[in-house]
Order: C-alpha cells, then sequence, then structure tokens
C-alpha cells in the first residue's frame, strides 16, 4: 500500500502546483507560506475523508495539522491507523 | 503630549483615546497577543509619532500592506491619530496589481513587511517611501527606505478617513473614499442597532481591506467592547474558528455568509451559547443553508445587511424567524437610520410603487467618491446629487414595506434572445436540497450565449430530484442552464465571496458537449 504521505504529496503538487515556488518536501511549511488558500484547505479535507474512509472532527480542523505534508499524514494515521510512511 | 490631545471630537477614534474605557479592559486579541485599552492607546502613540518622522501629516494617505495582525490595526489606528487617510491593502495581491494601485494612490508612506517588498522590488514605484515592518509587534519596529524619484503632490479631499479598493472586474484599481463622517455614521449605527456595549466580544473575521471591517475595529472600539482578530491562518480553519467562539465566549459575529456556511456544514456553530448576535452581509445567503445556521444557533439574533462599499451598509433586515421555506427569498429590509433609498428607473426616475428599480441611495454614509476618477464618480450620483450613489443592483418595495433585491442590472443577462436574471436561477438552484451553493453565468458563444450553472454540494444526498427537473418544473423553459457543472468548492474572491468572474471564464472554456 502506498504510504500516506506519498499520497498527500502527490495531491499537494497537483492541487497548489501555481503556488508552491520550491521544492515540496515533508517539511514544507503549506499554512505559513500560504500554499493551502482556504478552498484548497477544504478540497485536501474532501480528498482525504473520500480517500481514506476517514472523518475530520472539527476539534482536528486546525491550523496545526495542515502545517506541512508530514503533519497532514500524521493527522490521517492517527484518525485512520494506515501506515504513515514506508 | 499624548496622542488625544492633538484630535477633535469628531473622528473616528476620538473616542478609543479618550481614557474613559478601563485601563485593563482587553482591547483586542489576535492568537497569544492581547492589548488591554491602556496598551493599545500607548501602541498608537507610538505608531503615530513613527508616522509624523516618516513625514506623514494630517490628509496624507498611507498605505497599509501587512497580514493581519495587532501590528496591522495598530498601523491603522496610528494613521488616523496622525490625521490622515489610511488605505488598507491586500498583502497578497500579484506584484502588477499592487503597482497599479500605487501608482493611483501615491501614497506618503507604504507600510509593509519584506515579502512585500521583495515581490516589488524590480521595479518599485518611484517616489515610494516604505516603512519596513512585519507586524508581529503592536508597533512597527523596522525601518524607513526611499526609493529614488519624486512623487507628484496631489492634494487629499477633506475628512479623508479611508480608502478602500475594490478590484473591478475590468482590472483597473478604484479606490472608494470615505469620510470620518459616513464611517462614524456607519459605525455608530451599527453599535447602537445590535447594542454593543464593554461587555460584548466581537470577531474581526473580515481582512482589514474589506469593508465589513468597518464595523468590527469602529462599532467596537467606538463602545469600548473588545475585538478579537481571526488571522490570515486561523480563518481557514473551522477548529481554529470554532475554539476561538468558545473559549472567547464570543458575542457579535459578522461575516460573509459562507464563512458560516462552512462552519455549519463542519457542526461548529452547535452549543455556542454567549453568541446573540450573527450579522452577515457582501451576498445572498442561500436559504436553505441559512435555515441550518439559524437552528444551530438558536438563542441569536440574524440580521442581514446590505450596501455596497460606497455607500457602508445602507439598509437591514432582522430575522424574526427562520425563512420557513426554502424558496423563500431575505428582504434587504429598511434603509438604515440616515440613508434616503429610492427605486429608480433607467433614466433616474422614482418607479411606481410595486416595480422593480435600481437601488438609489443618499446620505451621509456615502462615499466621498472614487479616489482620482471624477468622470466614474460624478457617474455614479444621482441627478448630480454628491451624497448619492447609483448601486447598479436591482430591487423592489414589498408591501410591507421591505426592500426585496432582485438581482444586479449587469446580471440581467440576454441568453438566445431571452432576458435572464441570473438571482431568479440562483435562488431556485440554492433551494435545491443537494445544493450548497449555486452560482449561474452567461458565456458568450456562438449561438447567443450560454447558461452555466455552477453547484457546490450539501451533504451526500443520494435521493435528490436532478437540478435539471428541478428548474424545469419551477422557471420559464429559457431560464434552463445547458450545462450544471459540480464544483466540491466555488473559487472565492479574497473577500470570501463567489468569484463570479473566475466562473465566467471557465464556463467560456467548457467545450460544448
Amino acid at each position: 500500500m502506498q504510504p500516506v504521505l506519498d499520497i498527500v504529496t502527490t495531491w499537494l503538487k497537483r492541487a497548489a502546483a501555481p503556488r508552491i515556488s520550491a521544492e515540496l518536501t515533508p517539511d514544507t511549511e503549506l499554512v505559513v507560506l500560504g500554499i493551502l488558500d482556504s478552498i484548497e484547505i477544504l478540497n485536501l479535507v474532501s480528498f482525504l475523508e473520500e480517500h481514506f474512509g476517514v472523518t475530520v472532527p472539527i476539534d482536528e480542523f486546525i491550523p496545526e495539522n495542515f502545517a506541512s505534508p508530514r503533519a497532514v499524514a500524521e493527522l490521517v494515521g492517527r484518525l485512520g491507523s494506515v501506515p504513515v510512511a514506508a | 503630549m499624548t496622542v488625544s490631545d492633538t484630535l477633535d471630537a469628531s473622528t473616528l477614534i476620538a473616542p478609543l483615546l479618550a481614557d474613559r474605557a478601563g485601563a485593563t479592559q482587553v482591547a483586542v486579541s489576535c492568537g497569544d497577543a492581547v492589548l488591554s485599552y491602556a496598551d493599545l492607546r500607548n501602541a498608537i502613540a507610538a505608531t503615530a509619532d513613527l508616522l509624523r518622522h516618516a513625514g506623514v501629516h494630517p490628509g496624507d494617505r498611507v498605505a497599509v500592506c501587512l497580514p493581519k495582525s495587532i501590528g496591522a490595526l495598530t498601523a491603522i489606528l496610528g494613521v488616523l491619530a496622525v490625521g490622515a487617510a489610511y488605505v488598507p491593502l491586500n498583502h497578497r495581491l500579484p506584484a502588477m496589481q499592487m503597482r497599479s494601485i500605487l501608482a493611483d494612490l501615491l501614497p506618503r508612506v507604504l507600510i509593509a513587511g519584506t515579502e512585500t517588498m521583495a515581490a516589488l522590488a524590480p521595479e518599485p514605484p518611484p517616489g515610494l517611501r516604505v516603512l519596513l515592518t512585519e507586524g508581529a509587534d503592536p508597533v512597527p519596529s523596522g525601518s524607513l527606505h526611499d526609493y529614488p524619484g519624486t512623487a507628484p503632490e496631489i492634494a487629499s479631499p477633506d475628512e479623508l478617513a479611508a480608502i478602500l479598493y475594490t478590484s473591478g472586474t475590468t482590472g483597473e484599481p478604484k479606490g472608494i473614499m470615505l469620510s470620518h463622517q459616513s464611517m462614524i455614521s456607519f459605525a455608530d449605527w451599527a453599535a447602537e442597532t445590535f447594542a454593543v456595549s464593554a461587555a460584548d466580544q466581537v470577531t474581526s473575521h473580515a481582512p482589514f481591506h474589506f469593508d465589513l471591517s468597518v464595523f468590527d475595529i469602529f462599532s467596537t472600539f467606538r463602545r469600548h467592547a473588545t475585538l478579537h482578530l481571526l488571522d490570515d491562518a486561523m480563518v481557514r480553519f473551522p477548529g481554529a474558528v470554532r475554539a476561538l467562539l468558545a473559549n472567547a465566549g464570543i458575542t457579535v459575529w459578522y461575516s460573509v455568509p459562507t464563512a458560516l456556511a462552512q462552519l455549519q456544514a463542519r457542526r461548529a456553530l452547535k452549543d455556542l451559547g454567549t453568541l446573540r448576535t450573527v450579522l452577515f452581509a457582501g451576498e445572498v445567503f442561500p436559504t436553505p443553508v441559512l435555515r441550518g445556521v439559524m437552528d444551530d444557533l438558536p438563542q441569536a439574533e440574524f440580521a442581514n445587511l446590505y450596501g455596497p462599499t460606497e455607500t457602508n451598509v445602507c439598509t437591514w433586515f432582522r430575522l424574526p424567524t427562520p425563512p420557513v421555506s426554502d424558496f423563500e427569498s431575505l428582504p434587504i429590509g429598511r434603509p438604515c437610520a440616515h440613508y434616503e433609498v429610492t427605486l429608480r428607473d433607467d433614466a433616474g426616475r422614482p418607479v411606481a410603487a410595486g416595480e422593480v428599480g435600481e437601488i438609489c441611495v443618499a446620505g451621509p454614509g456615502v462615499m466621498l467618491g472614487y479616489w482620482r476618477r471624477p468622470c466614474l464618480t460624478a457617474a455614479s450620483r444621482i441627478g448630480g446629487r454628491a451624497d448619492s450613489y447609483r448601486t447598479g443592483d436591482l430591487g423592489c418595495w414589498r408591501d410591507d414595506g421591505m426592500l426585496m433585491l432582485m438581482g444586479r442590472r449587469d446580471h440581467q443577462v440576454k441568453v438566445r434572445g431571452h432576458r435572464i436574471e441570473l438571482l431568479a436561477l440562483e435562488t431556485v438552484l440554492n433551494a435545491h436540497p443537494a445544493v450548497s451553493e449555486a452560482v449561474a453565468v452567461a458565456a458568450p458563444d456562438s449561438a447567443g450565449g450560454r447558461l452555466v450553472a455552477f453547484l457546490s454540494p450539501r451533504g451526500t444526498r443520494t435521493d435528490a430530484p436532478d437540478p435539471r427537473d428541478f428548474v424545469a418544473a419551477r422557471l420559464a423553459p429559457y431560464y434552463m442552464p445547458d450545462r450544471f457543472e459540480w464544483l466540491t468548492e466555488l473559487p472565492r474572491t479574497a473577500n470570501g465571496k463567489a468569484d463570479r468572474s473566475a466562473l465566467r471564464h471557465r464556463a467560456t472554456n467548457l467545450q460544448t458537449r
């Protein structure tokens, strides 16, 4: 099974391509750098919920959990107990 | 000398600078940062000193281009304390638009961060003086930079308090000049009507460059209430907004409908007992979503505020109860105090009772004019009256004296020879059980134009009727969109409204099936 981090990174590269100036690493700051705008955040959550079959509860829908690709993958891991990285 | 000595009582921030509010009363919070009214007054005085040192005089214009923060707020208030006008700019504007606004505005000083200046660096506007700061601290702690060249001098109109730029569809920057009087007229009416007091915890949801912030900042501070800033990051995360609403015991909320809809979709509005007043403005609230929001907040009063930036809020409607039907349109209500609202035909004559006409507004709340656009200003006035404005919106008085919004003059489109009111189509689609928000656009093509409806989904209803059948059952056949496009989220402008020009562009590019 493809690790969550890879899937999240692939999604981000496609969705936010125009706003990614340098290479996207697991620790790229998504919120601080404005890579995730308000629409993309909602789209990302829809994607996570659909693709991984998890539900992001309101208390987890906070900037800290979307700070970087790694933080997003960890959130998914926490919510769905799927492997985060290979 | 304290800063309050230099101001007369009629300015926007005079009540804030007066020492009436308890020194320890909290004026503003943003994340972990908190300023009392005493702290805020000190920060304003220090910022004002810095601006005077930078050569800012009464009547000057100062552009404030910072991320939403306490520093951005004190910069705005410091500009007013010097007697200058503040011009809030979206710090995420593309460099080309920023340059075009700065070239139009010719500010005495631009207060901006390194990121903005890096974006402008290839061609900084000549004669620009920049106060470089990141907005993280209450008082700008940065340095002054001068760019070579001389900026032309332009006389300012009297009593100018702010210029708010709107992104015209043509891309030409358009600066709306608001006087102290017009902003005070609105801020005090709103504070009075919604009983804002020192006990209130008010949100600042809108960015400072959006006119909704006039209520947030000035109605709050003129009544010595507490303002809670939702910064650029927080505003995007329903969980963070929910935490603020609950932990700060927010009592008054004001935003575009979309912001409330997004919170409601995540069930983030439940059990917020302190929230007593919910105000919304800026676009039409889809009725079924509004009913959901009102169900989640049974204790709160709701009001629909209407008015383009040019007039401030000029009509309002307090919802006595949630609308009973999904198809019910919300009135924009009655004129606010000091406003005269009339409906007129294309020739500027008042229309007969019950007829649809352009909403025309007059009174002290109306803008001074468009910055350096005398012809555009003149064209927007009614019969040359200087405190009047033709909104471009269409309205109709209901029998009970309530004003109903009937769409926009430029949203009345002709598709294949039929006149179509896009708002009528959107109202029907918004009532569809699987639709959260609908935007209809007309795209030109060789066959007389096509109608495209963009829909964002609500919930996961599988038993919902086909939108095509839904429209067919309720509107004339020529109202049938040629295409229905489902989008998980509709594109938004920087102010959070549905981005109609992006959708028009998208509709034009759709291949005909």
